[in-house]
């Protein structure tokens, strides 16, 4: 015993020593390991107006910016009352000391000239004001006037991405179900928005019910369930012509619907009800072949593939309740990954394919969570009385789904929430709206 | 004569019974006991001296001795008001443009895009309660036709293009003049989802606050300055041949440490040492001012190690600030995790890190290393 005491003592001398001695033999060294979440503030002065012509613009352009970048809940745009500078030439330099006197940690400037021919050029710089240097190199977009909300989208894209690392999500569009009418007689139509809400456009009439739509991968088609025929049926539009058409290769007795499109495009995931029993099925859009995935006697529905391709998450109640599972997007053996207590469905992978967004009911509310692939690391991430249908931002940050007011006048609305649980708030429609599905970037 | 006798008898007699049983039967009190007073002998002047109150007091053999304070604390300096910063370094001055156009018009009140109201669009009846919007900033909807129409075909036609001259970063000497600075966010360092909100209002708390224990008396970290030289240790021997030593324990560890100062080391920095406090008071005054809020999500799991050099006045020279290393992500999520970082040292340093000036070698250069472990997303 005193033995090992000695050796101890021997030890932690030994171990304290050089630590001692070598306490500062160079750079003072500290670890930090505790920071802020807070958004970061951000000085815009209204875009410069190259000529009369574009004053206009140039307000709106600025608005949308800031807009754009405010709505992602990690920057806080700083008012322009409290400006010292004021940025009257693009070209001018800048005067950092100014910006951190109001604390500003990104200044975007820009300017926008109107061109005879009906284009407009918009110039912008990103500067990180208390490094004193830009931000990467300034760009310069050019596109008809009326493409201005597109401009502006591009130019918050690049602050968000310079700043965050992350690719940004402004330039992106929304399909989703408009809807109108009392709760016992509502009225859907296939309708696109931007992702704030602004041009919203219809695709289809009030006169067949439609469901679940989801934009491909490059963003020119749209696959939905509508029940044009009587029963719920899969259909694709091509969303340049606005043309919709049923997927031949499925038997139009069968009722078909929770469409999805492969990584590639190429194929489309999907259920079928076939004699009371719903099972997944593949089908290759170039020659119609249908691959059955799942053979069981229960519900399988709601696949979604990996960004890989490689496999399919789906929800499923063969263990008697509504679980998530995985499998090869080939078929065969699924593997359970949802755990919790509580129902889950519409699982969702993510673009980047860390997490899968799902519902999930317990307790009488429902709410939108993410998990990690193998079912760890479930965070829930709202809480409703009813909350549904997640679809990812194409860069993986942000989930959109539909949020449902209770009683007889309850009514949907699309929200949007940070996979960190921050920034929920409702994308503003002009009506009632369900069933978002994000467009990829539209560059 | 007789008489006489015995009426002297008789007295005499009653004299004596008196003084023999008298005294306990008519005894009323105990005897008191005696009361003993000390008493201390004055001179004149010591008399002289009580009379007029100014005779020391005498030392208690006793007295209870009050209990030190665990740890002597310096008192508290008097708050010296503040400094005003030294001025930045600027770069050679450039004259400032001036303003083109005369005052900056009043931006027009943001305009929603889209509104909320149902009312808009034609309703059959029974107008749905549509949820309360949490969104500040409703925006203006634009009208819709009733027919389906074409999607819109994308419109910006170019490709980005890298502007020709990039501006150089010059800035201009002008004085910045007084202006409100924008009261600072409010800043969190937990993320608190809608589903991990309690359902009703706020909770008491279950239990009262208390005070943090006091951190430990920074041990004083002198041994690779006041260690001598060192001089030759013994070459440990192994046990089966080494001698008796007469105390093993205390060869072991002289050992021990004369093996690790003979270590060769760079060069000490001077000065008294950092204590534990300052360097906590250094980190705490960063890490106020690194904000991860805006970092992707890959930029979270990316440790990256920012050097640079600090002047004697505490404030960081933003032109050392450098990358050092980097684990746990890419390179590009590393720059934004770096970014993130130098904006931190520069910002919270504008006016100085409270450093001591006599240490100045020892912060003169600094590594800090910046671990998000505890920021990402779980």
């Amino acid at each position: 015993m005193l033995k090992s005491l000695k050796l101890l003592a021997i030890a932690a001398v030994a171990a304290l020593v050089p630590l001692t001695a070598s306490a500062q033999n160079g750079p003072l060294r500290l670890e930090i390991t505790e920071g802020v979440i807070e958004p970061l503030p951000f000085a815009l002065p209204q875009f410069i107006a190259e000529n009369g012509a574009a004053t206009d613009v140039a307000a709106d352009i600025t608005r949308v910016i800031a807009a754009d970048l405010r709505g992602t809940g990690l920057f806080r745009q700083i008012p322009q009352d409290a400006y010292i500078s004021s940025v009257t030439n693009f070209s001018s330099p800048v005067q950092y000391a100014d910006w951190q006197a109001i604390n500003a940690q990104a200044l975007i400037t820009g300017s926008v000239e109107s061109r005879g021919d009906g284009t407009i050029v918009v110039r912008f710089r990103l500067f990180d004001v208390f490094s004193e240097a830009p931000l990467g190199e300034g760009l310069q977009f050019s596109g008809s006037a009326d493409s201005w909300r597109r401009m502006a989208h591009t130019v918050a894209d690049q602050v968000y991405e310079r700043i965050t690392g992350e690719t940004g999500y402004f330039d992106t569009r929304v399909v989703f179900i408009h809807e109108e009418g009392p709760k016992n007689a509502r009225l859907k139509r296939l309708a696109v928005m931007d992702y704030d809400g602004a041009n919203v456009q219809f695709l289809t009439d009030s006169r067949s019910l439609v469901l679940a739509p989801r934009f491909s991968p490059q963003g020119d088609r749209i696959i939905y369930t509508s029940y044009e025929s009587g029963t719920p049926r899969v259909y694709l539009m091509d969303v340049a012509t606005v043309t919709s058409r049923p997927l031949e290769a499925i038997p139009a007795g069968n009722m078909t619907f929770s469409p999805r499109f492969s990584p590639d495009g190429t194929q489309v995931v999907f259920s079928l009800e076939d004699g009371g029993n719903t099972d997944i099925y593949l089908l290759d859009l170039a020659t119609g072949t249908r691959t059955r995935l799942t053979s069981a006697p229960s519900i399988e529905t709601a696949p979604s593939f990996s960004p890989d391709g490689s496999r399919i998450v789906f929800e499923s109640d063969r263990s008697g309740t509504q679980q998530i599972y995985v499998m090869n997007a080939s078929g065969g053996e699924a593997t359970r990954i949802s755990q919790g207590s509580g129902r889950y469905g519409t699982p969702v992978w993510s673009p980047r394919g860390d997490y899968i967004a799902f519902t999930k009911q317990e307790g009488g509310r429902f709410h939108i969570g993410v998990m990690r692939t193998n079912g760890s690391e479930e965070r829930l991430l709202t809480s409703s009385f009813l909350d549904e249908g997640p679809t990812w931002a194409p860069n993986g940050r942000v989930i959109m789904f539909t949020r449902e007011t209770a009683g007889a006048n309850g009514a949907p609305a699309v929200y949007s929430v940070d996979i960190s649980g921050r920034n929920l708030q409702r994308v503003a429609t002009p009506g009632m709206a369900s069933d978002p599905a994000w467009s990829p970037l539209l560059r | 004569m007789r008489r006489s006798l015995y009426a002297s008898a008789t007295i005499h007699l009653a004299i004596l019974l008196w003084v023999a049983i008298g005294g306990n039967l008519l005894r009323s009190s105990p005897e008191a006991e005696f009361q003993v007073t000390g008493v201390t002998l004055l001179s004149t002047a010591e008399f002289e001296a009580l009379t007029q109150g100014t005779l020391p007091t005498p030392a208690a053999v006793d007295t209870i001795t009050p209990p030190e304070p665990a740890e002597e604390i310096a008192a508290p300096d008097p708050l010296a008001p503040e400094q005003a910063p030294p001025p930045r370094a600027r770069p050679e001055e450039t004259a400032a443009p001036e303003p083109e156009v005369a005052p900056e018009p009043t931006p027009p009140a943001p305009q929603a895009e889209v509104t909320d109201e149902i009312a808009a669009l034609p309703q059959p009846s029974g107008a749905p309660d549509l949820p309360p919007s949490d969104t500040p900033t409703p925006r203006e909807a634009p009208r819709v036709a009733p027919v389906p129409a074409p999607a819109p075909e994308p419109e910006v036609e170019t490709a980005p293009e890298v502007l020709d001259q990039p501006i150089s970063p010059e800035v201009s000497d002008a004085p910045a003049d007084e202006a409100p600075q924008t009261a600072p966010e409010e800043a969190t360092t937990e993320i608190v989802t809608e589903a991990e909100e309690p359902a009703g209002g706020p909770i008491a708390p279950t239990s009262s606050p208390r005070p943090t224990a006091r951190p430990a008396r920074p041990a004083p970290v002198e041994v690779a300055e006041q260690t001598p030289a060192p001089e030759p240790t013994p070459e440990p021997q192994p046990e089966d041949t080494a001698p008796a030593a007469e105390d093993p324990l205390a060869d072991a560890i002289a050992s021990a440490v004369a093996e690790a100062v003979e270590t060769p080391a760079p060069a000490a920095p001077s000065g008294p040492p950092l204590s534990q406090g300052v360097r906590d008071g250094f980190r705490i005054a960063v890490q106020a001012c690194w904000n991860v809020g805006a970092l992707s999500t890959e930029a979270l799991g990316t440790t990256v190690v920012v050097g640079f050099d600090m002047a004697r006045n505490g404030v960081p020279e933003a032109g050392t600030i450098r990358l050092i290393e980097f684990s746990g992500g890419s390179s590009a999520a590393a720059q934004q995790a770096y970014e993130a970082a130098r904006r931190a040292i520069i910002r919270c340093g504008t006016n100085g890190y409270d450093l001591p000036e006599e240490s100045y070698d020892r912060w003169q250069q600094v590594e800090l290393v910046f671990n998000p472990e505890g920021m990402r997303l779980r």
